[in-house]
């Protein structure tokens, strides 16, 4: 840390390290790649959802990150709407998962394959 | 070079992530553990030194143990991408959600921190918990003795997958290596002070919370006792112009004039401490900077609930109540009477 800095460290807002900040985005990275892999590779309808919501986590992480690499709220802001979005998808997703499977008596998306025509 | 490495780490990271999605013997996953943290030490290991000033020698605690919650991250999340049994996997999730919580609290967003962790391993996870157990009750195993469903057990294309989301990882870690764009990695002295400022203008719309930060840095700056009640019971002085707290120091602290009751004038230094906290700041930003995306949340949500209650509604066709009733069927609106004929 350069010395201009280290007379601010006293300052309201004290500025992050870039390794750490490097880390905490790859770990967003792997999170959302993960999220990917499961969502695609997954049949059961439920974790399939489960899996947006992985991804939905490594939005958020990024967010909080670049917010604090910029020493800025906007990112943090950004999360309080990604947790309503997730909360607001959760009801709606899980709301139709449970009349698909009162239809079908089945988790597996293929049952639903019909769909697609 | 670094680049090269982060990008064969992620390449073993997806094979690992493939051998996982099937059956294995007890010391092949054991191995595959240790391959696939290794992977992601890896990364983690190629991103670090491409920083532009690696100073993680001068702190060791916090960068450690961002290292150790990615890793403790990935680890599960990879399980739970994998794993056979759908409320393994949501319990899964939960530690996903655990570590990241505690990195949002290392990187100062505390708020976000216990929000994750309220509504999401709170709320939602039990949401999923609820719906996923009362699916198995009756689920497609249990009459046939296997311990998770087939569709559970085996992975849909899991080549292409991987292959998609590797190109996915691959060109956005990209950015983590390229220097000769505009991101600026390191914190320059003007954007701490510009930050600085900004946290001490939003202390300056609190005037309840200036007044009170004030009065104690007043009677602690103040040796002699006797006059503490006096500074106690003083009062914020508004100038004419400008705001009431002045940036010093390049925005490390702040001044605001008190006024007592006797009419004497005492101007105070403020540290960091007494700046806004988190919750503070983001509570202020919400409403202050950014009030329309808390109106649109409050749509969001409400629509939401609207459409819960549209697909939660029990389908009816028309006239379907006077046919029931013709043919002497309890009607729908009736509850007890719905209970007592058992129909549902």
């Amino acid at each position: 840390m350069n010395t201009a800095l280290a007379l601010l460290a006293d300052a309201p807002v004290s500025p992050a390290m870039p390794a750490s900040i490097q880390v905490t985005l790859v770990l967003a990275l792997l999170l959302f790649a993960i999220g990917l892999v499961g969502f695609l590779t997954r049949r059961n309808m439920i974790l399939m959802f489960l899996c947006t919501e992985l991804m939905f986590q490594a939005a958020a992480l990024a967010f909080v990150a670049f917010g604090r690499m910029w020493m800025d709220l906007s990112g943090q802001l950004f999360v309080i709407f990604i947790l309503t979005v997730a909360a607001a998808e959760a009801a709606l997703a899980l709301g139709l998962v449970v009349l698909l499977y009162r239809r079908k008596e089945t988790l597996s998306n293929d049952a639903w394959a019909e769909l697609k025509e | 070079m670094n680049a090269n490495l982060f990008y064969a780490a992620a390449a073993l990271g997806a094979v690992v992530l493939y051998l996982m999605m099937e059956r294995r013997p007890a010391p092949f996953r054991a191995a595959l553990s240790v391959a696939g943290l290794s992977a992601v030490g890896l990364m983690m290991t190629a991103v670090a030194r491409s920083a532009p000033s690696p100073d993680a020698a001068g702190h060791p605690g916090p960068f450690w143990v961002h290292v150790l919650l990615a890793l403790v991250a990935v680890a599960s999340a990879a399980r739970m991408v994998t794993h056979p049994r759908p409320v393994y996997a949501a319990l899964y999730f939960v530690l996903v959600i655990l570590a990241v919580s505690v990195t949002f609290l290392l990187l100062q967003a505390e708020f976000m921190a216990f929000a994750l962790l309220i509504v999401y391993a709170g709320a939602i996870l039990i949401t999923y918990l609820f719906v996923l157990m009362l699916a198995q009750q009756s689920g497609d195993q249990a009459n046939r003795g296997e311990e998770s469903a087939w569709y559970d057990r085996t992975p849909r294309e899991p080549l292409v997958a991987l292959a998609l989301s590797f190109v996915v990882l691959a060109t956005t870690g990209d950015a983590l290596f390229r220097r000769e764009g505009t991101m600026p990695w390191d914190a320059s002295p003007a954007m701490v002070s510009r930050a600085s400022a900004r946290a001490w203008d939003r202390l300056d719309d609190m005037p309840a919370k200036l007044e009170t930060v004030a009065r104690d840095a007043a009677v602690r700056a103040e040796p002699d006792s006797s006059k503490h009640a006096a500074l106690r019971s003083a009062s914020l002085v508004t100038p004419e112009t400008g705001p009431r707290l002045r940036p010093a120091m390049n925005g490390a602290a702040a001044m605001v004039t008190l006024r007592t009751m006797d009419g004497q004038d005492v101007t105070v230094t403020l540290d960091g401490d007494a700046a806004p906290t988190n919750s503070e700041a983001l509570g202020h930003a919400l409403v202050a900077e950014f009030p329309v995306s808390l109106e649109l949340a409050g749509v969001i949500l409400l629509m939401a609930l609207f459409g819960a209650v549209v697909l939660a509604r029990r389908q009816m066709e028309l006239a379907e109540d006077e046919r029931r009733a013709a043919a002497g069927l309890p009607r729908i609106g009736n509850d007890d009477a719905l209970r007592r004929g058992g129909a549902a």
